[in-house]
């Protein structure tokens, strides 16, 4: 599959909504508003055949900060990106590397 | 400097971040923001409210929580932000309101405790401030984590002038 296919794959028509979410997008602002050193966000999305992953990377010292207590944070961001990605269809995941 | 003086300015910062995740999000929502001196009420209107809110408000919980902790980086760093999407959380206070004075009722008819299911800690609060006045019960908190639940207590029969 060539690159151009594998991008119109993922921008299919959803459902139902004119809006389409940009769910990289929502991590990465999601992530930076959190953290104390927003310029060390990195957000990698990895298409996979039964779900798309986002990588999501930043500073150490700012683990603690998109985890949160008990992982309330973490919990957090993907009640929001499961509720975002209702409309694409597609099974979406929320790795944080440590 | 008085609380009132950072309302303004973080009640807008709190209306911005949740726009700003909102249209990520793909959601066509209109979000107005006012504060009562103490507290900011964020509401969210539009087409898709339904998605913002989510099961039992699981949703609007994670957005009103996140936004939270990009307005204020600490834990009780100043006023709080509620987020709610078309009058949602008041909906859903009336009717844990009423849930809790019917098992208060429960707890005095039987003389036992009787534990409310877990909830969020916002939904706990709703359940100990509808009681907080009830001549018959008193009301604790249990548990950890997901698991904490109130438990309603019958009071034992007061004393005169007590």
């Amino acid at each position: 599959m060539s690159e151009d296919a594998q991008k119109s794959a993922d921008s299919a028509p959803a459902p139902s909504g004119s809006a389409q979410p940009a769910l990289r997008e929502l991590v990465d602002y999601l992530a930076r508003g959190l953290v104390d050193h927003p310029e060390e966000v990195e957000v990698e999305e990895i298409s996979e055949p039964d779900a798309l992953v986002f990588e999501l990377k930043v500073a150490e010292e700012d683990l603690g900060k998109v985890i949160g207590k008990q992982g309330r944070t973490a919990k957090a961001l993907r009640t929001i990106l499961s509720a975002a990605s209702a409309k694409t269809r597609r099974r979406v995941v929320l790795e944080i590397l440590e | 400097m008085s609380i009132t003086s950072v309302l303004p300015e973080k009640r807008e910062a709190a209306a911005k971040a949740l726009r700003e995740i909102l249209e990520r999000m793909g959601i066509e929502a209109e979000v107005s923001a006012f504060d009562d001196g103490e507290r900011i009420f964020l509401d969210a209107h539009g087409a898709e409210s339904g998605l913002i809110i989510g099961k039992k408000g699981a949703t609007l919980d994670a957005l009103q929580y996140v936004v939270n902790r990009i307005v204020s980086k600490k834990p009780n760093d100043g006023p709080g932000v509620v987020v709610d999407a078309e009058g949602y959380r008041g909906r859903r206070e009336d009717s844990l309101a009423d849930l809790a004075r019917r098992l208060a009722e429960k707890a005095v008819k039987t003389g036992r405790p009787v534990p409310v299911e877990p909830m969020s800690p916002a939904d706990r609060r709703i359940v100990h401030v509808t009681l907080v006045d009830h001549p018959g019960v008193t009301t604790e908190s249990d548990g950890e984590g997901l698991f904490r639940r109130v438990v309603i207590y019958p009071k034992a029969p007061a004393s005169p002038g007590a």
